[in-house]
């Protein structure tokens, strides 16, 4: 990632490998980008989906089950989709409310771990794209 | 770099060197009966951190529930 991130990186800050920069959204706001099961987004399209069995059996930490994963761009948000047709909305979020934000881009460029109420995310969506890609 | 994430969303579930790796993680899932058909797939990222396919194993992993469509 560039000098130029929008988030915090753990290497910048001196902190040791594996170490995560959870932080508020930035005072200039944040634009991310999340997958959505339909064109029209709905609350559990914000709704951490992992159980604690299926977290537990495959060693995934309670604090990374909690989260969501968005983008930076709304490219790197399709190249995960393996569907025809993929909807992303695109969220516009805004400083001062209790969603945290890390960025985990060490080995996905432009990811970000969202922790948020999913009411808040859902009323950060500025708009909902609809990109189609050759299987 | 292969990436289990949930189908849907893509929300990152673990992250393995091999696919063979990310396969037996889903395969563990199934036989746990903690996964459903199309509830998780694989992301393969390259050295420059990018997606280079995404693509399911539900065939592979859970070829009972194939058979039976279920």
């Amino acid at each position: 990632m560039a000098d130029d991130s929008p988030l915090p990186q753990p290497d910048h800050l001196g902190l040791p490998a594996g170490s995560l920069a959870v932080v508020p959204v930035p005072e200039s706001g944040l634009t991310l980008f999340r997958l959505l099961e339909g064109e029209t987004p709905r609350e559990k399209d914000f709704e951490p989906r992992l159980s604690r069995n299926q977290a537990r059996i495959r060693n995934v930490p309670e604090l990374f089950r909690m989260s969501l994963s968005h983008w930076l761009t709304e490219d790197q948000a399709l190249a995960h989709s393996q569907r025809r047709r993929t909807a992303i909305a695109e969220l516009r979020v805004l400083p001062g409310g209790l969603t945290l934000v890390a960025l985990t881009e060490e080995f996905d460029e432009g990811h970000v771990d969202v922790w948020g109420h999913p009411r808040d995310l859902l009323d950060a969506v500025a708009r909902v794209v609809v990109r189609s890609k050759r299987l | 770099m292969f990436v289990v994430q949930t189908a849907t969303h893509a929300d990152r579930v673990s992250v393995h060197d091999t696919e063979a790796e990310a396969v037996q993680a889903i395969r563990e899932l199934f036989e746990a009966g903690l996964a459903e058909r199309g509830e998780f797939n694989i992301a393969e990222l390259g050295p420059d951190r990018r997606v280079i396919r995404v693509f399911g194993v539900d065939d592979e992993v859970a070829p009972a529930a194939a058979a039976t469509g279920s």
